[in-house]
Parts: C-alpha cells; structure tokens; sequence
C-alpha cells in the first residue's frame, strides 16, 4: 500500500525520524561551528577582545583565593633584605618549577605538601631570619596557602613578597636552577 | 465554523511562534552584554570553577555569540529545530552548572544575563531554566514549524 503522503498524516515513519535526526544533528553543528568562527573573528577584529588565555588577575576573586593577613613586601624591600642577607625567602611552588628557577638562597616547601612536610621542615626554619614567601606572582595564591599552614604551625613572623617570581625576573634579578629545595 | 482539530493545530501553531519569539528573544538579550563586555563576562565563567582555565576565555568569547545566532535564527525561522537544539544544548549545560555549583555550596552571580551582577545562582534558576529547556525542546520536535525563512526539515519534493 502506497505511502500516505507527509503532509496528510500525523507520524513519520522510522527512517524519516532517523533522518530527521542527522539533518538537525548536522544543522546544529553547523551552527555552532559558524557561531565559533565568527565569535572567534569578531574577538579577534574588535578593540576590547580578550586573548584566548586567561587576562584577569586572580587578585580580583577574594571570595576563590585563600588570604592571610600578614604583611606585605614590595619588590624593592625584598631585593634589599635579600642583598643584606636578612631574609630566607621560601618559594611555595612545586618542586618542578623551583628547579626551573627561584630566588638565589630560597628554600621549597611546596604549599600543596606543606602540611604533610612541615613538622620535618619546621625545626630548620627556627635557625634562619626573617621569611619571606613567595610563589610565581601577583596572581597566584600559594604564598598564602603555605602562611596559612605556618600561621596554624605556630609561626608569625614571616611575610609575603606578591610581586613573586614573575616581579623579580622581571626587574632583571638574578635566578638560580636546579636545587631540591 | 472552525473544526476541533483545526483549532488545535492554529494553537499549536501559535504556541510554537510565540516559544520561538520568547526563547530566542532571551537569548539575544542574555547575549547583549556579554559581547559588550568579554572580560568581564570571562570573570564570571571563572567564578563557576568548572571550566579548566585554559577553556575560560575561549568558551566566554563563543557562547554569547552562540547565544545571539541561535536566538536570531530562532526568530526569523531560519532552520528553526536546530537553533532550538542549539539553545536546548546550552539550556543543559546551565543546568548541570548551576547544579554543580549549589551542591559546592559557591555564593556567586549566574551572568545570566548581566556582567555586573545582581542574580545569584540558586534553585529557582535552575527551575527557569529547566521550563526553558522543555520548552525548546518543544520547538526541536515539533514536525512542522510556522512562519519558517528556512525550514530545516523541508518536505520530500512534491509534497506540501
């Protein structure tokens, strides 16, 4: 028996939902892929595009990163003390990125094992200065993840360089590799 | 006189016009100020903490422009089950957000519809959005669609 015509009948048929399907599934990418083209020209074309990285500053999410309140050293403070010899700065970055590169005379204590690593740690601490904990730079926040740790360790006295490793580099200071912290 | 079936079928018909002229009018509208405002709009796609950052800034440039095209389409009836499947798609992506962000207990605004805030992520949200999803989804099965530019289904060739 002939087929009833689409337009006389209220179903489809298997195949025509079937293909009904592919056509909306193909139609739907296609739109989405245009929309990702024109979004992605669009962005590139107009003056307040913003680059296919991240371009904030994780400073403006004081209710995602963790803060503690101690005080603050600028860069050039920090690279005083340092040239004196008051401060022991302790880098709280991974391991990997401490033997890429860090303050010369800086120790690791990584803020992800500080709280596993610190009762061994702790001890050394005592016998050196003032400490200053930095990590890669204003935007990261594992100098205060690590002050936490000590602040509940019992330690107060240290302080935080924000400008971090990024700021030092950047003002052209020197940087030592390998180590084991 | 107006048969019974008829009836329903010019109601159905203008229910689908009126769902595709609202759910593509929201989405142009919730688009406006992303595309205004990219990194202000990317601030609060980080905010939700789901995206691995490098996805941040990609995702916030190509979903309002998404949101416009499809809600444009939506409204002009240009392949309009598959603009509907576009924001159906996104509808469900919100939903599962705004789900994993209660459960994570985060205080934090949707930018739904604003980069500047003022409408907190919460279980009504996700209620409207829901409706939203059913609603385009309506439009996404519905076999024939009024008022169409361009039909996405168009009929086999001698029929009408």
């Amino acid at each position: 028996m002939e087929e009833k015509a689409l337009c006389c009948r209220s179903y489809l048929s298997r195949d025509e939902i079937r293909q009904a399907i592919r056509v909306i599934a193909y139609k739907t990418l296609v739109l989405i892929l245009a929309a990702t083209g024109a979004a992605t020209v669009f962005n590139f074309a107009r003056p307040n595009g913003i680059p296919w990285s991240l371009s904030f500053d994780l400073n403006q999410f004081p209710n995602l990163r963790v803060h503690v309140d101690l005080p603050r050293v600028s860069l050039e403070e920090m690279h005083q003390r340092w040239q004196a010899g008051e401060i022991l700065p302790i880098d709280a970055r991974n391991a990997d990125d401490f033997i890429h590169g860090h303050i010369p005379g800086a120790i690791n204590i990584p803020a992800a094992d500080a709280r596993e690593e610190f009762a061994q740690i702790s001890a050394f601490l005592e016998h050196n200065g003032t400490l200053v904990i930095y990590c890669s730079g204003p935007t990261c926040d594992l100098s205060d993840q690590l002050a936490k740790v000590m602040l509940a360790a019992g330690y107060s006295g240290m302080s935080i360089f924000p400008g971090g490793l990024e700021e030092w580099t950047t003002a052209g200071y020197p940087v030592d590799h390998g180590g084991e912290g | 006189m107006i048969s019974g079936k008829k009836f329903v079928n010019v109601i159905w018909s203008l229910f689908l016009f009126i769902s595709r002229l609202i759910a593509g009018g929201i989405f142009i509208y919730a688009s406006l100020d992303k595309i205004a405002d990219p990194e202000a709009f990317s601030r609060m796609v980080f905010a939700y903490q789901i995206l691995p950052l490098p996805f941040v800034n990609p995702f916030s440039v190509i979903l309002p422009v998404l949101e416009a095209v499809a809600g444009i389409c939506l409204i002009l009836g240009i392949w309009p089950r598959s603009s509907a499947a576009v924001i159906t798609i996104m509808g469900g992506i919100f939903s599962i957000a705004i789900v994993l962000t209660k459960l994570r207990g985060l205080e934090i605004d949707c930018g739904c519809f604003s980069v500047t805030g003022g409408s907190q992520i919460g279980w009504g949200l996700l209620l409207r959005d829901l409706l939203l999803c059913a609603v385009t989804l309506a439009l996404v099965l519905a076999p024939r669609h009024p008022l169409v530019l361009i039909d996405d289904l168009p009929l086999p060739s001698g029929q009408k």
